[in-house]
């Protein structure tokens, strides 16, 4: 009651009385809430539906999951987006601690200029990371193809984006090489965070430079690397690759990630709640692996 | 041990240079194949450097495949929908950081965590028909609506925290000097929060140019369609054309080279913070 008081006093609330701090608040709720929290709890509503985006729609209860069980489609994709989380996510990671713990606290010039290459794949359209390594794939005249002619290699030269033993594999390393350098960033401005002392004190204990990184450096980072896997994560599993995979392949081979087999099956095939219900599911995942890896980081 | 030390170092610059020449690689391809011409590619091979320098092939996207017009819809969509998120974030981050509402902390949550989660596919299918009913499917606000949406709670987060660093009694001193809530936004909190607002704004520019997914559920009119989305629909026409592709690449991915140029310290700090907050 006392603070009730307090706010309609406060001299800021000059707009409209009491309401003037949702005033000011209320543009930003407003788009939040209609355009990303809606939507958002609509996908769960939708996937108990059957409906083609036009008629009227029929209430199926959790049939579409049942279904869903049982589309190999479905498996595959997830199977590719498995593969992509590997290669965007925890290589990546692994590439970044590796490096940065190399560099650790050896004071390095120039790397301000070294940051700001590694950023540069970050703000490039996903898209047209497709296209540039579409040809850089391309079994005729092909950047890679050439490269291993030159060094003598030529017989190792195969349609990497045109089989599904290989095409998830390409496109995954395309993830590795967009995330490796921001990793690399990442954890080495944790690095310089810690105390030297730690590593002092490591020393005098015996420990050889694994068991330092093991027990000083992973501990220490678990903040950074939290970030990372969370970042690059939702990537792995989301915008990145959907953007990728849809210029470099269209989905084919079995590069077909979860969302993408979504928007075909929403947009094209006009199966709007079964494409609802896979969503949900995508959701499900990125939320759980992200939160996990919260926790995880916590301790 | 000094020398021990010097090939210690070597070997980071080694490491470092291999790393930085694999990240430059990928767009130098690009670049030199974007003035190549088709059949000196399947002549000289791909690693040939261009024979002539001239902008033919960047001049065929522009005139013949509609890079122009892919070109001017982005730009009709990103200048917007920055202007109209930092505009409603800062607001917003006014109200979350000095003054008092029932809960602030939903609010807070819902507006800036919560909101940059949302990944477009997550919610790219009620979102259609949502903008289908209000009418505005293929009309450039569909893809604006949402873009502002998600921009806003990243500028949230980033200008909220900013406000939330600074002292409480710069409102105090403007309200002794008869200032109204409104001034006291715009003329002592906007000025000092200007690095954050220019950090969410570039980032938010970058990601309103690079989106692809919203635009190619919105727009199915190839008239309306940005950079990626042109670019992805003319690849699907023409991908045995490599030069020809490649200038279009370049044309959709070099503005935001340019701009990270200017920005890059904005960018950088925008892309590791967005993640810390």
């Amino acid at each position: 009651m006392f603070s009730k008081d307090k706010e309609h006093d406060s001299p800021l609330n000059d707009v409209a009385g009491k309401l003037t701090p949702y005033l000011y608040l209320a543009p930003t709720l407003i788009s939040v809430a209609l355009f990303l929290l809606y939507p958002l709890f609509s996908t769960f509503g939708f996937s108990l539906f059957q409906w083609d985006g036009f008629s009227s729609m029929e209430f199926v209860g959790i049939s579409n999951y049942v279904a869903l069980a049982s589309d190999p489609k479905f498996w595959s994709a997830l199977t590719t987006n498995l593969i992509y989380i590997l290669f965007f996510s925890i290589i990546p990671t692994i590439f970044g601690l590796l490096i940065a713990s190399l560099i650790g606290r050896t004071e390095v010039k120039g790397t301000r200029y070294f940051r700001t290459i590694f950023f540069i794949p970050q703000i490039i359209p996903s898209v047209a990371l497709g296209t540039i390594f579409a040809w850089i794939y391309a079994p005729r005249f092909g950047v890679l193809q050439q490269i291993l002619k030159l060094l003598g290699l030529g017989s190792l030269a195969q349609p990497w984006l045109g089989s599904p033993q290989t095409a998830p594999y390409a496109v995954g390393l395309i993830g590795t090489w967009l995330w490796t350098g921001f990793s690399v960033i990442i954890f080495l401005a944790g690095i310089q965070k810690i105390d030297e002392y730690l590593y002092d004190a490591a020393k005098i204990d015996g420990a050889n430079a694994w068991q330092q990184f093991f027990y000083v450096t992973l501990p220490e980072l678990r903040y950074e690397i939290v970030v990372v896997i969370i970042m690059t994560l939702i990537r792995a599993l989301s915008t990145n690759v959907f953007g990728i995979v849809d210029a470099i392949t269209g989905g084919a081979n079995s590069t077909r990630p979860i969302s993408l087999y979504a928007y075909e099956l929403a947009f094209v095939q006009n199966k709007v709640g079964y494409a609802a219900s896979i969503i949900v599911i995508l959701a499900i995942i990125v939320f759980s692996f992200s939160g996990v890896t919260m926790l995880t980081g916590e301790r | 041990m000094n020398l021990k030390k010097t090939l210690y170092r070597l070997l980071i610059y080694l490491i470092l240079t291999i790393l930085a020449a694999a990240t430059i690689v990928p767009f130098v391809i690009m670049f030199l194949g974007a003035f190549r011409e088709h059949t000196d590619i399947i002549l000289r091979g791909p690693l040939a450097l261009p024979q002539i320098w001239d902008l033919k092939n960047f001049k065929t996207a522009i005139l013949d495949f509609n890079f122009d017009l892919y070109t001017l819809n982005t730009l009709i969509i990103t200048a917007p929908t920055v202007l109209i998120s930092l505009f409603f974030a800062t607001m917003a981050s006014y109200a979350l950081s000095f003054m008092k509402m029932v809960f602030q902390k939903t609010f807070t949550l819902l507006t800036t965590v919560v909101g940059v989660m949302i990944a477009a596919e997550f919610i790219m299918i009620p979102l259609y028909h949502l903008l289908n009913t209000m009418g505005l499917v293929n009309t450039y606000w569909a893809a604006i609506f949402p873009q502002v949406a998600m921009s806003t709670a990243f500028a949230t987060l980033i200008i909220r925290s900013f406000f939330q660093g600074l002292p409480k009694e710069l409102v105090d001193s403007g309200l002794v000097d008869g200032a109204s809530s409104w001034q006291i936004l715009w003329h002592i909190l906007v000025p000092l929060a200007k690095p954050a607002i220019i950090t969410s704004g570039a980032l938010t520019t970058v990601w309103t140019w690079n989106s692809y997914i919203i635009p190619l559920v919105m727009l199915p009119d190839q008239n309306k369609a940005p950079l990626p989305l042109g670019l992805v629909l003319f690849q699907g026409e023409h991908t045995a054309n490599i030069p020809l592709t490649m200038a279009g690449t370049t044309i959709t991915a070099l503005p935001m080279l340019i701009f990270y140029f200017f920005f890059q310290r904005h960018i950088i700090k925008g892309l590791s913070q967005g993640a810390v907050d």
